[in-house]
């Protein structure tokens, strides 16, 4: 049944149930290091996802790497006949990523996941381009919170 | 995509590339460099190596005589054959039966016999059969061979098919039949004679004289295939491209297009590569002979001399006599953080790159100068747009020139107390000629959304963030923020009277800050299953702040677009950009399920409201372009959201947002978004429904459909189709259906396509005209490709377009 | 009358052709002589020099004809020469009728250099056959077999793989 990741709570046994024995899946989740992304959009996602893991904290030991591939598509899903020109557009983020301990290179953990943000669009071409900007931004951030899900989900159940 | 800008995409999915033969390569690739099958020179000390089963000597001729699986070896070559006379006083090497010579380029010669010279450079072989390792095919009755490099053949056949397993002697696919084909491997040309080129075994063209790079040739001065187009203004047009190469690094194609009724257009294109980067410059010009083929675009006025209903609408090409189109890209690094670069474009007129088949978008001839810079925690960049709008709808004056537009991005390595502390900062500066307002169904109304202020408006903003994560024993998730923004703002609206009830007509200079704190909380719980494991987590978020100031008073030209769904909920700033920044106190919930299975698949549904608390509701107040209203958070109750997402693999993804009324559960948005991309079968389809946003000039539902799918039914032959369909407007506006073939016998790639779309560059302001296009495309491996086209323009009647 | 000087590779045995007339001298370090048989048997570093033809080898035998005798053949065989070292050697001038020899047989002339495990050198039928592992080089041509029969008056040497499968191996310098 359901218990809280993060240990505490009643069941003194909860806290001994992480994965990796030792520290609980906080610390986990802070030895874990992102490997840098190229791009505006990847290197948003990697920020995100670091105060996902490290909630602000330092950057401990490194016990384990996450690396990360992203890609991007956009579509419109309408489009004014008239002018051909898109009044909406979503942006889609794919990660497919792998978790491996620190030094080993068979990932322990491998997950794929997405994300997609729509924005308004018209004949005012600036605006298409700053909106884009932030639907980028959007899709990035649920990105990060649900790799940090799947992570946590590791580091609590070992599978 | 063309810089930033959603460009039209097309409604397929990419395809991967089936083979391509020789033609302009793209010098940006590394450079290509000799591989290693160049042949060296002969090594004059070689020995010959000779093997066989019995070895007669006659030492009055001085002929050495091999018998019974003869295998010699000399200088790279390997030769096998039934029998070899070697008469070493003449020098000669004579095979005899099932003899089989393999070069030192791998390329591999089969006679019946074959009387060389013992450096095998010169002799006769009868007859010949040739397979280079391109896996492409000689054939001939008698074949000779000149100084080691030139190979001659007599009544000679070539093809890039292999040949057909079940019976070899079935003609292939394709073939070149000539007098004599003569290949000079030291100039790697093939030059055939009296040919004729045989499609299915049928004589399609006679050439008398033409000449192919051979297969090894990469990059390669010299002329690529030809294509043809017909289109119903240009007539015929065939463009016969010549690539040349300048230098290592650089290269030039240089593409005169013959048209029957509008004379030459001369295109070239030339590009350089150098040590840090490259650039392209590309160019097409033409002076029209019947300019009047184009005189069906937009009239100003109707036949009757009344002004056209859509009078505002810019006139076509008209009587420009010159038309042409210009664009040059570069992108360079100056280290492996900073790079630089521009994409400039400047045509003659809306219509020319559709007219012509130009390269580039139909839509938009957008120039950018941009500097980024990309930091381990950080990002800058700074860019400058010159737009110029290219559909009919498009007027310059109303586009805006834009720069600097500088975006500065940090996050701090180290905590501040405790916490990551991140600032960012934008600077915007805008001019625009003349106002332009939203549209309802491409009519512009003065009475809604001022989308384009006239005058100059420049903004600096500048914020900060800080926030800390806590976990309390029992594992509640406690994430207190705290942020801070400044914006100076400089706006010179123009004097016009329209944009009167927008925004304060007059100059300022103004300063608009916001500061707030708040509290995130999160609660997640965790359930194992067999394969996987369950997530739930109560998100709750509360953000005090004091409320917007400048509302209604400044332009707005960057936080235009406003979609609230799941993805926007627990942002702090539900604004898409610096132009208007939230204001008021606001609670944010909602609950997160999250599934993720130990083979990496990720299912995640969210659902949520949020709730304005105290001070001014920033999406419920009036500003120059309406954001914020009816998009459902301009209740104190907003409307309820909720999204899913599925990843089972990295094939296949699905994503999906809804909007329902807080009151009853009214849906007032809906979109879902699916993909698949296997080997053998691509696939994307995303739907979208969004409600009325009349102020905004979206009077009715904007709903729509885009499909598109492909499958490869053999390893070889797809099949692939596409739609897009507007509910409001009640119109397939795109249609696209094609079959290809790849790689049929390795040799020949054949694609069709049709392309159904409504025509909106003619005259017609309704919808029933439309376009038929249909696109035949050949590759023949080591030849090139051809592709023709035509394009024709139906008219329907029985299209009643009400409320026109 | 000279062998034809183009070096080919049999020329190496062309002394000992029947057309050859010069005298056939052996040394080695024991010699055995078997009247009945017509035969002597020279072991130990057998030398045997013909005109420029060399033969080294372990045993010889050399087969003589009859006295009396001499080779059906209108011309003069080759006789036997001094046989230095040996006691009781053969008396000069005898026919020789047919030489057998053993172990590392080396023959060589001038520039050309056959070897083998057995030699025999028939005058009869003017035909020379090296069998066991024979090597025939001359300048940069080497030849390498299981059995080389040389036909002296053809002037035709073949030289076959050993058993079904056996291989020849010929390394030629053609020249530019």
């Amino acid at each position: 049944c359901f218990r809280p990741v993060y240990g505490g709570g009643t069941a003194p046994a909860v806290t001994s149930k992480t994965f990796s024995g030792g520290g609980d899946v906080a610390t986990e989740l802070a030895a874990v290091d992102v490997k840098p992304l190229e791009g505006r959009v990847g290197g948003k996602l990697r920020n995100e996802l670091i105060f996902a893991l490290r909630g602000g904290g330092a950057a401990g030991p490194t016990a384990y790497r996450l690396t990360i591939r992203l890609k991007e598509y956009g579509q419109s899903a309408v489009v004014d006949p008239l002018a051909d020109i898109p009044q909406t557009r979503t942006i889609s983020l794919t990660a497919d990523y792998d978790l491996t301990r620190a030094g080993t290179l068979d990932p322990i953990a491998t997950g794929h996941t997405v994300a997609t943000a729509t924005y308004s669009s018209g004949l005012q071409r600036f605006a298409n381009v700053r909106a884009e900007r932030d639907a980028e931004d959007r899709a990035a951030v649920q990105l990060s919170e649900r790799i940090r899900a799947r992570l946590q989900a590791y580091f609590a159940t070992g599978k | 995509a063309e810089v930033g800008i959603p460009v039209i995409d097309q409604l397929l999915p990419t395809r991967p590339k089936s083979f391509s033969g020789p033609h302009a390569p793209n010098p940006l690739a590394p450079g290509p460099g000799l591989k290693g099958k160049a042949a060296k020179q002969n090594d004059p000390n070689a020995k010959m190596l000779m093997e066989a089963k019995q070895l007669v000597y006659d030492y009055d001729r001085e002929v050495v005589t091999a018998v019974g699986g003869v295998d010699i070896y000399y200088d790279g070559r390997a030769l096998q054959a039934d029998k070899v006379i070697y008469d070493q006083k003449a020098n000669r090497v004579k095979a005899v039966g099932r003899v089989k010579m393999t070069e030192r380029t791998g390329d591999v010669v089969y006679a019946e016999s074959m009387d060389v010279t013992d450096n095998f450079k010169d002799g006769f072989v009868e007859p010949l059969r040739l397979e280079t390792v391109d896996r492409t095919h000689f054939a001939a009755a008698k074949g000779r061979r000149e100084n080691g490099n030139v190979m001659v053949f007599d009544r000679g056949v070539y093809t890039a098919c292999e040949p057909c397993r079940e019976n070899p002697s079935k003609p292939p696919l394709w073939q070149i039949k000539s007098k004599r084909i003569i290949w000079r491997q030291d100039e790697k040309t093939i030059y055939y004679e009296d040919a004729t080129f045989e499609l299915f075994g049928l004589p399609i063209a006679w050439l008398p004289f033409f000449s192919s790079p051979d297969p090894t040739v990469k990059r390669r001065t010299g002329v690529l295939a030809p294509t043809a187009r017909y289109s119903g203004d240009v007539g015929v047009a065939v463009e016969t491209p010549y690539y040349w190469i300048l230098s290592p690094t650089s290269d030039l194609t240089l593409a005169p297009v013959f048209s029957s009724k509008q004379g030459v257009m001369l295109k070239g294109e030339y590009r350089e590569q150098l040590m840090d980067g490259a650039y392209s410059i590309r160019g097409a010009g033409i002076h029209q002979l019947k300019t009047s083929e184009f005189a069906d675009k937009v009239p100003l006025t109707k036949p009757d001399g009344s002004p056209a209903p859509d009078g505002g609408l810019t006139v076509g090409p008209g009587d420009k006599k010159d038309r042409w189109a210009v664009s040059t890209k570069g992108d360079f690094w100056i280290n492996d953080k900073w790079s630089w670069g521009w994409d400039i474009n400047a045509v003659s007129d809306k219509w020319v790159r559709g007219d012509y088949n130009l390269w580039g978008s139909r839509y938009d001839a957008t120039s950018t100068v941009y500097l980024a810079g990309q930091g381990d925690r950080s990002w800058f960049e700074m860019r400058a747009y010159s737009f110029y709008g290219m559909t009919r709808y498009d007027q310059q004056d109303k586009l805006p020139w834009v720069g600097p537009v500088i975006d500065y991005n940090y996050v701090f390595e180290d905590p501040v107390a405790g916490g990551e502390l991140a600032f960012n900062l934008n600077a915007t500066s805008v001019y625009r000629e003349d106002a332009d307002f939203a549209r309802y169904r491409m009519r512009p109304r003065q009475d809604n959304a001022l989308v384009g202020a006239a005058g100059t408006y420049s903004r600096i903003s500048g914020d900060m963030h800080w926030r800390r994560q806590f976990i309390d024993p029992i594992g509640q998730v406690w994430t207190p923020f705290a942020f801070m923004r400044g914006d100076l703002i400089y706006t010179d609206p123009k004097t016009d009277p329209r944009m009167g009830p927008f925004l304060d007509a007059r100059q300022d200079a103004l300063f608009r800050g916001m500061a707030g704190v708040g509290l995130e909380y999160r609660f997640p719980f965790i359930a194992e299953s067999a394969n996987g494991a369950h997530q739930i987590e109560p998100v709750a978020q509360i953000i005090l702040r004091p409320n917007e100031g400048q509302i209604g008073k400044l332009p707005n030209e960057d936080a235009q677009s406003l979609i609230y769904d799941d993805s926007t909920l627990f942002s702090w700033n539900k604004f898409s950009g610096y132009d208007r920044i939230e204001g008021g106190s606001r609670a944010n919930v909602g609950a997160r399920y999250t599934f993720t299975s130990d083979t990496g698949a990720t299912f995640s549904a969210i659902v949520g409201q949020s709730y304005h608390l105290w001070g001014r509701n920033s999406y419920d107040a009036i500003d120059a372009t309406r954001t914020g209203l009816d998009s459902g958070l301009d209740t104190d109750r907003s409307d309820y959201v909720a999204g899913a997402t599925f990843a089972p693999n990295q094939h296949l993804s699905f994503g999906s947002h809804f909007r329902f009324d807080e009151d009853n559960f009214k849906l007032r948005s809906a979109e879902i978004a699916a993909r698949a991309n296997f080997d053998r079968f691509q696939a994307n389809v995303i739907y979208g429904r969004y409600d009325q946003q009349p102020l905004q000039g979206y009077d009715s539902i904007r709903e729509g459909v885009l499909t598109g799918g492909r499958v490869y039914v053999t390893p070889d032959v797809y099949v692939e189709g596409g739609a897009r369909y507007n509910f409001d407007f009640k119109v397939f506006d795109r249609t696209e259906v094609g079959f290809g073939i790849d790689d049929i016998m390795q040799c020949l790639a054949l694609g069709f396509t049709y392309i159904r779309e409504v025509d909106n560059s003619s005259d017609s302001i309704k919808l029933n005209d439309v376009d038929h296009k249909f696109l035949l495309r050949v590759d023949l491996r080591t030849l090139g490709s051809a592709s023709a086209s035509t394009q024709n323009r139906s008219t329907r009647d029985n299209y009643d377009q009400s409320g026109f | 009358q000279q062998p034809p000087q183009s070096g080919s590779v049999t020329s190496a045995f062309s002394g000992f052709s029947a057309k050859s007339n010069e005298p056939v001298n052996v040394e080695s370090d024991n010699l055995e002589v078997k009247d009945q048989e017509q035969a002597a048997v020279f072991t130990g570093s057998v030398v045997l020099t013909q005109g420029a033809s060399i033969v080294k080898a372990r045993k010889l035998t050399i087969f003589y004809y009859k006295k009396g005798e001499g080779p059906k053949t209108a011309q003069k065989g080759p006789q036997q020469g001094e046989t230095a070292g040996a006691k009781a050697a053969p008396e000069a001038g005898r026919d020789i009728r047919r030489m057998e020899a053993e172990g590392d047989v080396v023959v060589t002339q001038r520039n050309q250099r056959a070897t083998g495990a057995r030699g025999t050198f028939d005058v009869e039928s003017n035909k020379v056959e090296l069998s066991g592992g024979v090597v025939v080089s001359q300048d940069d041509n080497v030849i390498r077999g299981e059995r080389l029969r040389v036909d002296l008056t053809t002037q035709v040497s073949r030289l076959e793989g050993g058993g079904g499968s056996g291989r020849v191996q010929g390394v030629f310098k053609p020249r530019q």
